[in-house]
């Protein structure tokens, strides 16, 4: 048992300050960060549904040339709420929110810093929601797309209050992530259990380190541009200069291509701990690993330009230099991943296989990047569905099945409770087989001159076998989505126990506390345990294991 | 010298490891300074650009200088004791900033309602303030 170098007294405090609240009430004013993470995990999660209805219908109206299953204004609207919605209201609250569960746990800490703060942030998450939701239902309701570029987002060519709406929603949506991950990088710098020092942090917690550094330092930017967008609604006499237009695009892609990582480094955090656990073995190169996601993070602020090569206002060699130099850290990453597996005893459970799949399809998404970030190429692509393809390859392919791989695997240590592993694989089987339907053909769309953000196109494109695979493709993940929500229903319904190790293979600190943890994280029945590595538990199973040895030797 | 020698033996205490947390967030601000000189090599022709980096390395650099002074105030965050409030005034926070905003654009009618969520907020964080001041000592992490 790990305790302070001099403990404090131990005196009872107010009953009114211990007691948390029952129900409803309690959850929505708690300080616990779990509670606080599980409830923006599980918002993030609702909303995945919301925003993902929305997308079929796109694919629908997509199926066939020329088809009206919505009008081509409608098909406007669409869009800008799924992209706008998909990145600041799901994927990044729930990069954040896990970050916000696991980082306290992995540390050792007992909460989270500032957890007044946390519960403010997702509070001003929900109202974000609830507002960008409510905004497609006034008068002139955003349908500029999730960038909303100047001017063509101002009052002049898009009036109403439904667009004021989207634009105080993205503001303050943005903001609440910005705090959340304050706290939880806060936390992981100043509230680690003695003998935690920084290069025996969990992978998973550099991830989230660097997804809270690039958090703090880009979303402030959007909060300008949208401040510049509400100048420009306000008078947009006062932005006539076409330098603003580019200055707000300046604003918009500082913060739109780190939130893009922000997006994806805590699922690769979830992968790399699920590959360890599951084949047995401590991450393989641990440290070049670190050094790889700092240097990626800290590179990714740098790269923003490559949105903006065919505007002709940006320099292309400096932007495609820091893109393409971006791959060395992805390298070193990857070359973790594989080396992690090879020779380990690998376990096929669900989690491992969401985190083996991430690997292949999240490089699709990396390589058709590096396409993009030449300029000589991007020239051609820019605007096409070869661009929607990469995306969804890296956000979807990738981050939701990095992200599956982690809820998978701590399910059973936020609820108590075992997912069914069988639902689980047909969960990622069809996941699997809808991503790639769907993706893959937006690449050959985009080949074939199919531009992004058309309601419609000709039959004379001959595009309409991919474009209806793609259609399929998502009715597949449709399904598969559906088949994970029945799974969770069902396994919150039987509740099959889980044990304080649930998949016995855990190899960071919160797989010795109990299942679900206690409100402070660790007590007295269930310690902090010696760290003494990056894989406390792993390392203490194995000297456990040696001494074992010695004695049937000696013996 | 002296005060130099015993501020690094503040900063190294054993219970939090070696390496200070502080470093990150500066050696991020420094890692972007590098690559805003390598912009510098390519040209003026987007120097607006700097104001970004300077601004996001700014913001970085007071991160990392906030937690290198509660370091040095707090060598063992007191935080790691157990400290059970509630979260009220954060709800409260939220929904004012919210009809703030919403009054904006919908007029002036909202902001007696964002008043109201706001003094609420003011007055719980006082009263969390007082209560935090009343407990002397707080279990310890086991």
């Amino acid at each position: 048992m790990t305790q302070l170098a001099e403990p404090p007294s131990i005196t009872p405090a107010g009953p009114e300050l211990v007691e948390p609240r029952a129900g409803l009430v309690g959850w929505a004013t708690s300080i616990d960060h779990k509670r606080i993470a599980l409830l923006t995990i599980g918002t993030s999660l609702l909303l995945f549904l919301v925003f993902g209805a929305i997308a079929l219908v796109m694919r629908v109206q997509l199926a066939q040339p020329n088809q009206h299953f919505v009008s081509l204004f409608t098909y406007n609207e669409l869009f800008t709420l799924h992209g706008s919605g998909m990145i600041v209201l799901v994927i990044t609250p729930l990069a954040i929110g896990m970050c916000l569960y696991l980082v306290p746990l992995q540390v050792g800490a007992p909460m989270c810093a500032a957890p007044k703060m946390a519960m403010f942030s997702y509070w001003l998450y929900v109202l974000s929601a609830s507002l960008l939701l409510i905004s497609s239902t006034l008068a002139g309701p955003p349908d500029t797309g999730w960038y909303s570029y100047t001017p063509l987002s101002d009052s002049q060519y898009s009036p109403g209050t439904g667009m004021d709406l989207w634009v105080f929603a993205m503001m303050i949506g943005v903001t609440a992530m910005m705090i959340m991950a304050g706290c939880v990088l806060w936390t992981a710098l100043r509230m680690r259990a003695p003998g935690m020092s920084l290069m025996k942090m969990p992978v998973f917690t550099w991830s989230a380190v660097v997804t809270c550094l690039m958090s703090v330092a880009a979303f402030p930017s959007l909060v300008a541009a949208m401040s510049l967008i509400a100048v420009g609604r306000a008078d947009p006499a006062i932005l006539a200069h076409y330098k603003w237009d580019m200055a707000y695009q300046y604003l918009f892609w500082f913060y739109g291509h780190p939130v893009v990582y922000v997006m994806f480094f805590p699922f690769v955090g979830c992968v790399a701990t699920v590959l360890a656990a599951f084949s047995r073995r401590m991450y393989f190169g641990y440290h070049f690993t670190v050094f790889a996601l700092l240097a990626f993070a800290a590179g990714s602020m740098s790269v923003f330009g490559h949105h903006m090569f065919t505007t002709g206002q940006i320099i292309d060699n400096y932007f495609s230099l820091t893109s393409v130099m971006l791959s060395v850290p992805a390298g070193v990453e990857y070359f973790g991943f594989v080396s992690t597996i090879l020779g380990g005893r690998l376990h096929y459970k669900t989690p491992m296989l969401f985190a083996l799949a991430f690997i292949p399809q999240f490089l699709v998404g990396g390589v058709t990047g590096i396409m993009l970030a030449m300029p000589v190429l991007d020239y051609h692509f820019h605007g096409s569905y070869f661009v929607v393809g990469h995306f969804h390859y890296t956000l979807f392919a990738g981050s939701v099945f990095g992200a599956f791989a982690g809820i998978y695997y701590w399910f059973p240590k936020a609820t108590g409770v075992m997912l069914d592993d069988k639902l689980g694989k047909w969960h990622f089987w069809l996941m699997c087989l809808g991503a790639n339907a769907t993706f893959l053909p937006m690449l050959f769309q985009g080949f074939d001159g199919l531009p992004r953000r058309v309601g419609t196109y000709p039959a004379s494109m001959h595009i309409g076998a991919l474009t209806l695979t793609s259609t399929i493709g998502a009715g597949v993940i449709a399904l598969s989505v559906a088949i994970f929500l029945y799974n969770v229903a069902k396994s919150l319904i039987v509740r099959v126990p889980a044990a304080d190790d649930a998949w016995g293979v855990g190899e960071t600190l919160e797989w010795a506390t109990s299942s679900p943890p206690p409100p402070f994280n660790y007590d007295e029945r269930h310690p902090i345990r010696p760290i003494k590595s990056y894989a406390p538990l792993l390392t203490l199973q194995w000297e456990e294991e040696d001494e074992r040895q010695r004695e049937a030797a000696s013996s | 010298m002296a005060v130099l020698a015993g501020l690094w033996r503040r900063l190294h205490t054993p219970e939090t490891g070696a390496m200070k947390g502080a470093m990150i967030p500066v050696g991020w601000a420094a890692y972007n300074g590098v690559w805003m000189a390598v912009l510098g090599g390519f040209g003026t022709h987007n120097a607006e650009i700097v104001w970004l980096y300077v601004a996001s390395g700014a913001i970085i650099t007071s991160f990392g200088l906030a937690v290198f002074l509660h370091k040095v105030r707090h060598p063992i965050d007191p935080t790691l004791r157990r400290l059970p409030l509630r979260a009220d005034a954060g709800i409260c926070a939220a929904f004012g900033i919210a009809f703030i905003g919403i009054g904006v654009i919908f007029g002036a009618w909202w902001y007696p309602f964002a008043t109201i969520f706001l003094v609420e907020a003011i007055w719980l964080v006082v009263k969390d303030y007082r209560l935090y001041r009343r407990i002397k000592t707080r279990p310890p992490v086991p």
